[in-house]
């Protein structure tokens, strides 16, 4: 057991929330002192409905500067406490202040416990980002959301991106897929850039650190911010915009998130330690079985020919021997389960820390080793080859982190923070990809499938077998390092200067490697002898920030903060690799035995300065006015552009403080608003014409690049907004509700000029406007708070709305280039990224039978299908798939009327999203917690649902299109049927080019039920035994279940995509939404031990 | 405010000011500026690129009238190969067509701004073989490019930079492949002078194959009727000639080669190594996608002995089995058909038959074609042509003049509904240049 350090504060100091609360955060701790007289008080402070202890905890003694923290057994000792009656007062954020009076006599031992009161709101929580200084959240006009870790210390969580995942409403964290290592997009209030990556810039304990993900194959991308271990982290605060991240300058129009690990305390060592083991599964509810018929490909009608009866024969020979089936002609039959070749994958996380120290020195230092293996189990199902590996899905991490504080004079603090990770990732070929594990199973063929003997174990039918792609193998070995120093120098109790440095290093090593000979079905011709790509990258990015504050009372009721400071920012990149196919031989894994090889190597640097200016003037403790302007000037900006300025103003009232509007109802009362501006800059080098290596034949060559834009400059995010908060019933509930609205002005789009002018690269042209508005709203409270029983429950929900005003001329842009089944576009008037394409027409018969585009009659239609019909060879009646305005496409047959970018098929961002929960505490020891995160009002596009149902080669094995395949094609079928099924074969089947977009994109609202955690707190009488302060078991959940309510979406799982954790682009900020190969989120049970001592 | 106060704000200010200017000035190692490229140390590495440029679009656009005919069919995952297949070549929003011609833009530009660039240094360094060379190259990559825009585009723009160029128009396509003539005359004049005697047969042969197509390009513009039978061509005739009088007897080829460290051949690597695409079954037999799927056994048979066509067994191999084979732009074989064929549409029979033979004799056929026999010279012209010219960018204008048709073709279908038609200025370059009629490009 741990004792508390008594510390005497300054009365002055206490008297003040804000500055006492500093004064923890900062560890102030003087000298304690001797007294005659005097007894002890000690006591355990618990959350009064659940009984759990509550740590850092601040009890002190009213006027005496006698004080202390709790521990993590809630537990706290206050000596030499003079003899006499004293108010003790206990306080912490997000608890209603308890206090009681006791006598202490000389000499003597009092116990005072306490049972605190959860509150919904907490105005005087102390935030730093946005704000410069510690500053209390009232005396904001703009929104700094906070995400309380302590509250998740028994949620089912295994990394940053869980975190913050459904914690603030606007604040969303998509998990892209459920491959393994996975990290998730963050996107903060929609998308503030068009060309640009939408990803909130990240600080780490002050300094800027490195946001991108390792890029391997398709999905399975892991986030740099999973190194950051979730034991660690002590608070994250995060602006959503550029109202509140004005001070953050050029980059912060995405907003902001920083994360604060976790500091030490005065004290003995209190160590923490954790297990976690986890079971995943894939949800396989959602995914078709694959499905075929026999008779998809003769040559002649009704496969009469008698090579068209052998093949048939034949197939149905394999099937008897494979499946143990024999189908009959035309008959479609469900074979075999995508999914076997999923199994069970297990993880487990082991943590641990220490922290402590002294009045003069603090210390907390952590641990974690996280080791994930995965659901893909290729072993499970194929035979071992010798020689042969198969891929596999594998996340290791291993992650330290330090912070050591000295506090040499009362005016002086140092600290040092390091992060330290060591990651090794494994994904197999996986995502939009033809030679994807998972896509290859998808794409399965049952006809041709044979006995493992013969080679095509699951009847791929093009590119290669699923067993050969399972040895195609995705590397990566990531070193990651931050580490910072921050001096605080308080030379006056009213000025104070701080300066951080730090850096930030990463280092990725990623492996690409096909094995000799892996094509052991003798099927795939990618590569047989081998290949292999390395790629060696190194990010740094340095961060050099200085600041002051002076505060002062202008007079007895005005006080005034004022902040200024400068920036120095750089970010380098610089990447080596090379890559190459056939090896001599087997056994061989290096390039340099390639027969051929190429190299690459890149490099960039960018450099930012800037300057910032902020005054805050608070009246009579309860209006708050702050003004503020921000300059940069960036490498990235053009020649002809020199700094960026971005203006701030806020204000902050609080009438039911300065006007007394408090009763036991209305509890608190505040309202706010904000406008400020931020940026994004340019790509390094995009302002540069430039020319790229181009080596041919004879010799090397150069060849064009960027065609460059010297006045290039920041686009520019002006944001508003206005909020308010009301606490009710003693603020034991709260509603917090804001309106936001932002105009992005020349806004980077990236223009494609004429191709035949050299330059095919698109060009970012400070051209176009963007606006963006919405509504956040947050409502918690108790519904029952009973000794030993409460019932506190959650909820918060923000509507996006989002526009793309102009493009400044510039031609629509469209995800995936020439790609046509990523239907996502750029387009004035329309949301950024909206779905465009085929649309079916609303006539009884869409059919296009004739060429013509004009509706059938039943009879006539019927005479096309009086023999059997492949849907290979004829067309919808669709409208949608052509670019042009014209009757009949004008450049293409196959449409029937308007053009491509005039049939919106949806917006791939939810109206709405956020989510809902409750925590309940019962039977002392026992808490339960759930959470539910929903999505509302958006479209998603189901990409390999199109593929496996409509691609003539690789699809059309999905139930319903085998069976309406198979009435088409049958002999036996009569006109009327084979009619019918050919209408729901458009309704329904038909898509993919041309008719891109044709049923593939679906309304699709989501509900999830996120989070599910039971936890046992082991009573405190038992642990004390042990010799541990507290000891907790949890059983947990993710991903339990999903709804989609109101939907017709038919993919696998709408919160994967085809991108996964990708690090910029159009392609990458707006495919969000269209599902493509990806596995789906796995479900996972977790139990998990915590152990304090 | 105190001294002590004021003293570090300065400081600081100081650093970020007096060092603020080199901070900021970020080269960028990995690019060449515009001015790198003007200066004379660059001069081959210009014409390098051009070469690399026209091998890369060469490589890409060619892909999409081979699938259109029966040189390639389709049997991957990717529809718009499909659509292709079915002869709807028209379509400006295929992506395929529309990935292709970014490429063929690139190409044609990076050769003019090569000739451009190595005029100047060859004008400035009177006398300097090496800037000579260099803009023979350019000469050559120019008239390359050109012929090939000719033939494979029904339309095509020529751009600069921001500066949008307006459409050649279909009629007008003719005149691109009078610039590469002329290119190409330029490149052998210079070659010639420098005594660059290979070199020089390569413009030479190449030369003749853009009288060819010109003449090609007449008859199957603004439509073609399929009915040319033999065509004369008088005016490559000089030049096929001077070709096979230089190479002599052997079995010359002018090839872009690809290979690793340099740049890959996309359509090669299509059709060996990804399977997207696969040598048509009336060609090679396969068993399924990609070059894993051939048998080997070639399933065109010559018309005169019967057995498996010998020259389409070398085509088949030389297209290779992986991504790194070499595409054929003129030949021996291919200057020996242009006479072949003048003779026949000239009733110089005699003619046609010994060129035809000597052809055949390239590949060691043993019983030789006698004109007027048991097969017509037209259709030994038509299968020595295919044969002999197979994935060279030439069967669909043949296609088109001869009114042969593929069985894949679709009812409706550009190959059928306009014959004559090639390759359209697609989406891409239609949205962003507005000389094009587009209502989404506003300046």
């Amino acid at each position: 057991m741990t004792s508390p350090t008594s510390v005497r504060l300054k009365s002055g100091l206490l008297r003040g929330g804000l500055v006492l609360a500093l004064a923890g955060m900062l560890g102030w701790a003087p000298a304690p002192v001797t007294a005659q007289a005097t007894g002890t008080l000690v006591g355990t402070v618990r959350d009064a409905a659940s009984q759990r202890p509550l740590e850092a905890v601040q009890v002190y003694i009213g006027g005496t500067g006698i004080g202390a923290l709790t521990n993590a057994a809630g537990r706290f000792l206050l000596l030499n406490v003079p003899a006499g009656e004293h108010t003790l007062v206990s306080e912490i954020v997000g608890y209603r202040s308890g206090s009681q009076t006791v006598t202490v006599g000389a000499g003597q031992s009092v116990v005072a416990d306490f049972g605190m009161q959860q509150t919904a709101i907490s105005l005087n929580e102390i935030v730093v980002t946005g704000a410069g200084v510690a500053t209390e959240k009232r005396r904001l006009g703009n929104t700094v959301a906070t995400v309380d870790v302590a509250s998740l210390d028994n949620a089912p969580i295994a990394n940053f991106s869980q975190m913050i995942a459904g914690r603030e409403p606007g604040v969303v964290a998509l998990p892209s897929s459920g491959s393994t290592g996975e990290g998730a997009a963050i996107r903060i209030r929609g998308s503030s850039s068009l060309s640009q990556l939408n990803e909130p810039i990240i600080y780490v304990d002050g300094i800027r650190v490195d946001r991108s993900a390792v890029s391997l194959a398709g999905t399975g991308n892991p986030s740099r911010l999973d190194d950051i271990p979730p034991e660690s982290i002590e608070r994250v605060e995060i602006l959503k915009g550029a109202a509140a991240a004005t001070l953050y300058g050029t980059e912060a129009s995405n907003g902001v998130i920083q994360i604060f690990t976790k500091r030490g305390r005065s004290g003995a060592p209190r160590f923490t330690a954790q297990a976690d083991w986890t079971d995943l599964r894939t949800p396989t509810n959602r995914i078709q079985p694959v499905s075929d018929y026999i008779g998809r490909d003769c040559s002649s009608d009704g496969c009469s020919s008698a090579a068209d009866i052998s093949k048939m024969n034949e197939y149905r020979t394999r099937m008897q021997s494979r499946f143990g089936i024999s189908p009959g002609d035309f008959e479609d039959f469900e074979a075999m389960e995508v999914t076997d070749i999923l199994g069970t994958g297990f993880g487990q996380v082991y943590s641990a820390s220490v922290s402590g120290g002294s009045d003069l020195f603090q210390y907390f230092v952590s641990g974690r080793i996280t080791d994930e293996d995965g659901v893909v189990d290729a072993a499970g199902v194929f035979p071992e080859v010798e020689g042969l590996d198969f891929a596999q899905d594998k996340n290791r991490r291993v992650g330290f982190t330090s912070n050591m504080t000295v506090v040499p004079s009362s005016k002086l603090r140092i600290s040092v923070n390091t992060l330290y990770s060591d990651m090794e990732q494994h994904t197999p070929e996986n995502g939009n990809s033809v030679v994807g594990f998972f896509s290859s199973m998808l794409m399965s063929q049952p006809r041709r499938a044979t006995t493992m003997d013969g080679g095509n174990f699951f009847g791929a039918p093009a590119f290669g077998t699923t067993r050969e792609f399972s040895y195609r193998l995705n590397e990566a070995s990531s070193n990651h390092f931050a580490g910072s120093t921050t001096i605080g120098y308080t030379p006056t109790e009213s000025f104070r200067l701080d300066a951080t440095f730090g850096a930030d290093f990463t280092s990725d090593d990623r492996r690409f490697f096909e094995p000799y000979g892996y094509d052991v079905d003798d099927f795939t011709n990618y590569s047989k002898q081998g290949s292999r790509s390395v790629s060696e990258d190194r990010s740094r990015e340095i961060t050099a920030d200085l600041k002051g504050s002076h505060n002062t009372f202008i007079t007895e009721n005005i006080e005034n903060t004022l902040l200024f400071g400068t920036q120095g920012f750089m970010r380098q990149r610089q990447s080596a690799g090379g890559n190459g196919n056939t090896f001599p031989g087997p056994g061989l894994e290096t390039l340099s035995a390639l027969a051929n090889q190429s190299a690459s190597e890149s490099w960039t640097r960018v450099t930012q300065l800037g300057g910032y200016i902020q005054d805050q003037v608070g009246i009579n403790d309860w209006v708050f006015v702050t003004l503020g302007v921000r300059w940069d000037a960036n490498s990235a900006f053009g020649e002809d552009f020199a700094t960026a300025r971005y203006p701030k103003a806020s204000i902050s009232i609080i009438p039911s403080q300065g006007l007394g509007w408090q009763n036991d109802t209305f509890s608190t009362f505040r309202v706010r608003a904000a406008i400020g501006k931020s940026g994004l800059q340019p790509d390094a080098f995009a302002k540069f014409t430039t020319y790229q290596p181009a080596p041919s034949s004879n010799g090397p060559g150069v060849a064009p690049a960027n065609l460059g834009n010297s006045a290039l400059r920041p686009e520019v995010s002006t944001e508003w907004e206005v909020g308010a908060e009301l606490g009710l019933f003693q603020d034991r509930w709260s509603l917090d509700a804001t309106y936001w609205d932002r105009t992005v002005t020349d806004a980077m789009v990236s223009r494609q000029f004429s191709v035949t002018g050299g330059f095919t690269q698109e060009q970012l042209v400070n051209i176009g406007e963007l606006v963006g508005s919405g509504v956040e709203l947050s409502l918690q409270g108790s519904l029952i708070q009973a000794e030993g029983f409460s019932v506190n429950v959650f909820a918060n929900t923000a509507y996006l709305k989002e526009n793309i005003t102009s493009l400044g001329g510039a031609p629509p842009l469209k995800t995936g280039g020439s790609y046509p089944r990523y239907r996502n576009y750029l387009l004035e008037g329309y949301a950024p990224g909206s779905f465009f394409g085929a649309q079916i027409a609303d006539v009884d018969i869409p059919l296009n039978l004739d060429g013509s585009c004009m509706p059938l009659d039943r009879a006539t239609a019927e005479t096309y299908f009086t023999s059997p019909v492949s849907p290979s060879t004829y067309k919808p009646l669709a409208v949608g798939n052509s670019d042009f305005d014209t009757p009949n496409g004008g450049y293409s047959s196959n449409n029937c009327g308007s053009g491509l970018l005039e049939t919106l098929l949806g917006k791939p961002t939810p109206d709405f999203a956020g989510s809902a929960g409750f925590n309940m505490a019962f039977a002392s020891n026992f808490e339960l917690r759930a959470q539910f995160d929903y999505k509302w009002g958006g479209q998603n596009q189901d990409l390999s649902g199109m593929f496996r149902k409509a691609n003539a080669v690789i699809g059309r094995n999905t139930p319903r299109a085998a069976e309406l395949g198979a009435i088409m094609e049958s002999p036996t079928s009569s006109a009327g049927q084979r009619l019918d099924a050919a209408v729901a074969w458009a309704r329904e089947i038909e898509g993919l080019s041309p008719m891109s977009g044709l049923n593939g994109i679906f309304d699709t609202n989501m509900i999830r039920f996120r989070e599910l955690s039971l936890s046992y707190r082991i009573p405190s009488d038992i642990v004390d035994g042990w010799g541990l302060s507290t000891a907790t078991i949890n059983v947990g959940a993710r991903n339990l279940a999903m709804w989609l309510p109101g939907s017709d979406y038919t993919g696998m799982d709408p919160e994967t995509n085809v991108v996964g954790r990708c690090n910029g682009g159009l392609s990458c900020n707006f495919l969000q939404s269209t599902e493509g190969w990806a596995l789906p989120i796995p479900r996972s049970f977790t139990l998990s031990t915590r152990f304090t001592f | 405010m105190t001294n002590r106060i004021k003293a570090p704000i300065l400081a600081v200010a100081a650093v970020f000011t007096f060092s603020g200017c080199d901070l900021l000035d970020v080269d960028n190692p990995n690019s060449l500026v515009e001015a790198s490229i003007q200066l004379e140390a660059a001069s081959n590495g210009v014409a390098n690129g051009s070469l690399r440029l026209v091998a890369d679009a060469i490589a890409d656009v060619w892909e999409a009238p081979a699938i259109a005919t029966d040189e390639l069919f389709w049997t991957g995952s990717r529809d718009a190969w499909g659509s292709l297949d079915r002869g709807n070549v028209g379509d400006p929003l295929n992506e395929f067509t529309d990935g292709a011609f970014p490429s063929l833009g690139r190409a044609t530009w990076m050769a003019k701004n090569a000739v451009t660039i190595i005029s100047e240094h060859v004008a400035n360094n009177a006398g300097d073989d090496g800037f000579a060379l260099d803009l023979a190259n350019a000469h050559l990559y120019r008239g390359i490019i050109l012929m090939v825009t000719g033939e494979v585009q029904d339309d095509m723009t020529f751009s600069d930079k921001q500066v949008d160029g307006p459409p050649v128009g279909p009629a007008n396509m003719g005149g691109v492949i009078d610039d590469a003539i002329a290119e190409l005359g330029m490149a052998m004049t210079q070659f010639n002078a420098l005594g660059e005697t290979d070199l020089a047969t390569a413009a030479t042969g190449l030369r003749a194959r853009a009288h060819m197509s010109r003449a090609i390009w007449s008859e199957i513009n603004p439509s073609a009727d399929g009915l040319a039978g033999a065509m004369a061509f008088p005016m490559a005739l000089a030049d096929a000639n001077a070709v096979l009088t230089t190479v002599a007897g052997a079995d010359w080829q002018y090839n872009l080669t690809y290979a690793s460290g340099g740049n890959s051949c996309g359509m090669c690597g299509n059709v060996n190594q990804r399977g997207e695409n696969q040598i048509d079954q009336s060609i090679a037999e396969s068993t399924g996608p990609g070059a894993s799927g051939r048998t080997g056994l070639i399933t065109l048979m010559d018309p005169v002995t019967g057995v498996a066509d010998a020259a389409t067994s070398t085509a088949v191999d030389q297209f290779g089995g992986n991504q790194y084979g070499n595409l054929t732009l003129a030949s021996a074989r291919m200057m020996r058909l242009i006479i072949a064929e003048d003779a026949l549409a000239g009733g110089d029979t005699a003619e046609f038959e010994t060129q035809i033979n000597m052809i055949r004799d390239y590949d060691g056929y043993g019983m030789a074609f006698v004109e007027g026999g048991a097969v017509s010279n037209v259709l030994m012209l038509q299968h020595t042509r295919r044969v002999n010219t197979m994935f060279q960018g030439l069967r669909l204008q043949d296609m088109y003049r001869w009114g042969l048709t593929d069985p894949l073709w679709a009812a409706g279908s550009t190959v059928l509904v306009s014959p004559g038609e090639m390759l359209p200025i697609t989406i891409i370059e239609i949205r962003a240049n507005c000389n094009l009629p587009t209502p989404t490009c506003s300046g």
